[in-house]
């Protein structure tokens, strides 16, 4: 192999690699340009019951309704794609959607390289256990158990892991924290005691507990409530705020809470500031 | 644990619909990855130095580094340099890219058992270069290597269930999602096994018919 050639190998896997790296370089997505296009493309892990999964081969939910108002609201065409919570950020970075409409808890790592919408939800974070299984009877007291989690970057799993780290100084933590695929397999791990205690929020805790009856019972709730929105490119400030203000009107009509009831059994208060972390884009 | 296998009866239709794509992607990424390979065959052969270099190369990545990865980088990587590909297409090129690495490899032992002899005998006739591949090389190396063929296409089969990963809702993707809203993974994913098996049993099945039609090129 020449020397000429080894250079433009190296200078194509760098071209390669770095084409990788970096998001496509186009300007902002803004509302006026979705309205041009006369549809906007959105992703979501639709395996999140009940704020987004699939029943008879179409993608519903709390996420969804609210999604198809906002839609609606604008006159546009939405184009759904359901993508596995593992590619749904680079999905996001590479313009393959312009908007994640799933479920996410805004923790600071999220909300430093994303744009958060304004909550949709709000939820605490629980462990679960077997129905009757007194080995865990508080979620102060870990000692020698084993807590399983969906596998990062999971918000409740996060909130786990820090909630552990703090138990461990003084003495009381979890042997070990196991990382689940999704919440069925984190479930069945449960059900079948692979694992002595599941995190979750509750409001998909309760979903499952309805799902498989007399399985399982909650331990208690840990850390504070958690809000929950949905990201856009933090380039794209000014689509994050045109959907703000759609989830504002459904506030303000009551839409919003008549959702949550539907898919919560509940409704929840959705605070217009002070929800995003402090190093928020 | 109980279990309770009428949620693969609701589930079934959806099930068999994302089969439906799982088998049409994998055809696809059979017909485009047969040619590739071919193509990556004849360029080895008769190509410069340069190409035969970089052919080579072409093989080793895409044998080297794990599939997961290249339907990732198509899916992902080109949009940087302005092809935005749909990720059914995304997925076929992925396929088709990497099965046609392991479809030259292929063909280029089959190359190697072919008789000396033959070749040197039709060149006695003045038989042209290119009617000795039409005509004997060719036929004699497809028949050899068929069977290593069927391997590589119920792998691909099977292998195809990674591009869930970039959104394509084929047979792994659907049991998720059904997954996801019944939480009975145990019976979901017992039924999408039986699935895969009957897909490949069916590739296999067929293979070994057209192995039949073709053993009169197999060199003795």
């Amino acid at each position: 192999m020449s020397a000429g050639w080894r250079l433009k190998l190296a200078g194509l896997a760098f071209g390669l690699s770095a084409g990788l790296l970096l998001s496509v370089g186009a300007g902002a997505t803004d509302l006026a340009e979705i309205k041009s296009n006369g549809k906007v493309t959105v992703g979501t892990e639709a395996a999140y019951a009940p704020f987004e999964f699939v029943e008879d081969g179409k993608i519903v939910g709390y996420d969804k309704d609210v999604l198809d108002r906002i839609v609606a609201a604008w006159g546009v065409e939405l184009e759904q794609l359901d993508v596995p919570f593992a590619g749904i950020l680079t999905g996001l970075d590479q313009g393959k959607y312009d908007i994640v409409s799933t479920a996410l808890i805004m923790n600071p790592e999220r909300a430093a390289k994303y744009a958060f919408t304004m909550p949709v939800a709000v939820a605490q974070v629980a462990i679960m256990k077997r129905k009757g299984d007194d080995k865990i009877t508080s979620v102060e007291d870990l000692t020698g158990l084993s807590i399983g989690g969906p596998v990062p970057p999971s918000g409740p799993t996060s909130v786990l892991t820090n909630y552990n780290e703090e138990l461990k100084a003084t003495g009381k933590g979890a042997d070990q924290i196991v990382h689940f695929q999704g919440d069925p397999e984190l479930f069945l791990g449960l059900a079948n005691g692979q694992i002595d205690g599941a995190v979750e929020t509750m409001l998909v805790i309760n979903e499952a507990m309805k799902k498989q009856p007399d399985t399982f019972e909650v331990v208690g709730t840990i850390g504070e409530p958690f809000y929950i929105g949905w990201v856009v490119r933090p380039a794209d400030t000014a689509l994050r705020d045109s959907i703000n203000e759609e989830i504002r009107k459904l506030r303000d009509s009551g839409e919003l809470a008549k959702l949550q009831e539907k898919w919560f059994g509940f409704s929840m208060e959705i605070p217009d500031s002070g929800y995003l972390p402090p190093n928020a884009k | 644990m109980t279990f309770d296998f009428g949620v693969v009866v609701y589930a079934l239709p959806y099930l068999l619909e994302g089969a439906k794509l799982t088998l049409s992607m994998t055809l696809l990424a059979i017909l485009l990855g047969v040619p590739v390979g071919i193509g990556l065959f004849i360029g080895l052969q008769s190509g410069g130095a340069v190409l035969r270099k970089a052919i080579s190369l072409y093989i080793s990545f895409a044998r080297g580094t794990p599939l997961f990865i290249q339907i990732l980088v198509v899916y992902y990587l080109l949009p940087s340099i302005g092809l935005d590909i749909p990720s059914f297409f995304a997925a076929v090129i992925a396929l088709s890219l990497n099965s046609g690495a392991y479809i030259s490899e292929m063909i280029r032992g089959g190359l190697t058992a072919i008789p000396k002899g033959q070749i040197e005998a039709a060149r006695a006739l003045a038989m042209p270069r290119r009617l000795i591949w039409r005509r004997i090389t060719l036929p004699q190396i497809f028949a050899l290597i068929l069977p290593p063929l069927t391997v590589e296409f119920t792998a691909l089969l099977k292998a195809s269930a990674l591009v869930s990963v970039i959104g394509v809702i084929e047979l792994t993707r659907t049991a998720q999602q059904i997954v996801a809203a019944t939480f009975r993974p145990i019976e979901i994913w017992i039924a999408v096994g039986l699935i895969y098996f009957v897909m490949c049993y069916a590739l296999g099945a067929l293979t070994r018919r057209i192995e039949r039609g073709t053993a009169v090129y197999r060199p003795h």
